[in-house]
Order: structure tokens, then sequence, then C-alpha cells
């Protein structure tokens, strides 16, 4: 059965609703998310540079940084014969990941009858959408700095995804939206709705 | 089954060609118009001219509000100062719209048509999220970020979205019609 106007209207109102909640400015949350994507993202990050000269952290930012709520600090050290090299630089974890997320959030929760049975790809899916953004502005950011040798062709693909995904505003709410829509199928409602 | 009656399968389903066509032409775009290129290549030079269009466009539309406001290159320059560069074109919504409409399976002509109508709508949108944003950063500087960079990418997108819906529907009905949002059913 087709969505009727009322259940469309409802989902958009849910839409807003948890938008408005994930969007507000609640203290406390950047440094949590940025504390928690840092964790994670050092984590992932660890197997690969353990056999190279190369030591990567990301981190929530410290008071003492004065940095907003949401900046992550990237640190890099790579030990080299003449000593050595440290960098440091900032990630704005709130475009490169959350906002993608609470979209992506919004979607499942203005439409919950159209991932009912798949909520475990739904979820894999909500991560890889995360990952991609937080990942692309780090190995951005780790090519410019010479920390990943990879070759002119996959830096340049790196800055490209940069750009194309979080540097474009809109494409934070674009990328989980047609990520959704690939696994989602939103434009049936659920019998209980059509019903009556 | 062969190889090549599982791509014909494949291909002959509307809504499979559709997602292929839409993401290998929305790829396409972005890449073109986000790769890192040098600033003396000639996309970049005429990116800049169209950026400093816009300019102009969005000083001419200011003018009767704020008759002091100027454009030089891609500064606009007035009661708050804006620059115009990369995405403050809304390309990304530009793109996604161009690269949906594409790849629905209509005649060109009628594509074309809706094309043109539909980036004149998201270019004019655009325009008046650059306007609101000026008044905004002139009365409300503090939330200025936030309507920047979260509200109206938002806006821009679902604006590109409702447009594709429309012109989508309009594609799908009969040569000669006039598009209404109240006709017909939602393209699929």
């Amino acid at each position: 059965m087709r969505l009727d106007s009322r259940a469309r209207f409802a989902a958009a109102a849910r839409f807003v609703v948890v938008f408005a909640l994930l969007a507000a400015p609640w203290p406390g949350l950047g440094h949590a998310f940025a504390e928690a994507m840092g964790s994670v993202a050092t984590a992932l990050a660890d197997p690969f540079f353990s056999a190279t000269n190369v030591t990567f952290t990301l981190r929530a930012s410290a008071p003492e940084e004065h940095l907003p709520d949401w900046r992550g600090v990237i640190q890099v050290k790579q030990d080299l014969p003449k000593g050595p090299i440290r960098n440091a630089g900032a990630i704005d974890l709130r475009r490169a990941g959350y906002l993608q997320f609470a979209t992506f959030f919004c979607l499942a929760a203005a439409w919950p009858w159209a991932w009912r049975q798949r909520w475990l790809l739904a979820a894999v899916v909500a991560l890889a959408v995360v990952g991609a953004a937080t990942g692309a502005s780090v190995l951005d950011y780790l090519a410019q700095i010479g920390a990943l040798h990879v070759g002119d062709s996959a830096a340049t693909a790196f800055a490209l995804a940069r750009r194309a995904l979080v540097a474009a505003p809109g494409m934070a709410y674009a990328v989980p939206a047609l990520a959704w829509l690939a696994i989602a199928k939103p434009g049936r409602a659920p019998s209980l709705l059509t019903a009556s | 089954m062969k190889p090549i009656t599982i791509a014909a399968a494949f291909w002959a389903d509307e809504r499979r060609r559709f997602a292929v066509l839409f993401t290998a032409l929305a790829g396409g775009l972005l890449a073109f118009y986000y790769f890192p290129r040098g600033d003396d290549s000639a996309v970049e030079r005429f990116t800049r001219e169209y950026l400093r269009a816009y300019t102009r466009m969005l000083s001419i539309v200011l003018a009767p509000f704020d008759p002091g406001v100027q454009s030089h290159g891609n500064l606009l320059i007035g009661r708050f100062s804006m620059q115009i560069v990369k995405s403050c074109d809304a390309m990304e919504a530009n793109i996604l719209f161009a690269a949906a409409l594409l790849a629905v399976a209509a005649p060109w002509r009628r594509k074309a048509a809706a094309l043109v109508a539909g980036l004149a709508a998201l270019v004019a949108f655009n325009l008046v999220r650059l306007v609101v944003l000026y008044w905004t950063g002139i009365y409300a500087a503090p939330a200025f970020d936030f309507f920047h960079y979260e509200v109206w990418p938002l806006a821009m997108i679902v604006f590109a979205t409702i447009d594709f819906l429309f012109c989508a529907r309009w594609l799908q009905q009969g040569p000669g019609s006039i598009p209404t949002m109240s006709t017909g059913h939602a393209a699929r």
C-alpha cells in the first residue's frame, strides 16, 4: 500500500523533531563525540601504523588548546634518523562525522518501518558513512603532511573525497540520505497507517 | 544464464538503471568540480568567473534592500561582507539534482527543459539563502555559522529533492502538460 499524506507528514515531523534534538548545542556533547571518535579512530589506525615509524592519535581537544568543542586533534609523530617530526592538526568532527550520523539516525526515526527487518544493515551502513566522512579528512591530512606514502593518485583521491564529502556542506546530509535510501523502503507504509 | 543475459536483465530494471546512472553521473560531476587542480587551470578560471557572476547577481538582488552593497570580484561588501567561494554556489545540490534528472528515462527534449527550469529554481533558492545569510550576518552574527553550515545546507538538499520530484513527475506526464504538484503519482 502507498504511503498516505498523513503518514508522510508524521514522518517529516518526526525527522524535524529528532534533528532539532540532535543538532541542539547540548553542553559536553561535542567533547564526548570527539573523545569517542578519537578512541575508535586511534584503535583502528594502530594496526596499520604498528610496523611503521608513524604514531597516530586522534583525540578530543584539551581545555588549554582553546579549540571549539567539536574539534578533534590529530597528532602524528614520525621517527626519523635525524630525530622525530611532530605534526598536529584540527578536524571539525561535527561536519566530518556527527551530522552524517544525525541525519541517518533522523531518517531511521522518521521512517521506522522502512528498516525494521534490516536494522543490522542500517547500522553497518551508518557506520560506513560516518567512517567515510571522518576517514577522508584524516587520510587527506596524513597524505598532506607526508605521514602516509600512498602515491599521487591515492593522495588526490583522498583530497577529492574530503572536498566532495566533507567540505561541501550539503553532502553531510545528502550522502547519509542516499545511503539510507539505498537500503530502506520509505515509500511503503505499514498496513497500520494505511488501513483507515 | 549467460552473463550478457544477466546484464540485460539487470539493465532492464528501471530502478537499478536509475541507481547506476545516478551514481555514475553524480560521482563524475562531483569529481570534476572538486578535483584538486591548479589555480591557473581553465576549469578554475571558469569557476572564478562563475563565482564573480554569482556575487554580482547577489549584489543586484540585495541592492533594493541595502543600497550600499557592492561586489568586487567574488567579495560582497556591505553592512556585512561575504566571500563567495566554491560550495557557496550550492554546486553539490545542483550536481545531485542534475544527475538524478538525467538518470530518469524520458525524452531528451523534455529532460533538457526540466533541467534548465530545475537548475534555475535551485539558483534562485540559493540566492534567497545568501540574502538571508547576509541579514543573519548583520542582525544575528553569532548564529551565522549554525545557519551557514547546518540549517541552509539541509534546506538546499531538501529543496533539490522536492525540485527533482516535481520535475520527474512532469517528465512522466504526457508531452505538453503543465507541471503541477497536485496531479499524478510520485515518480518511482
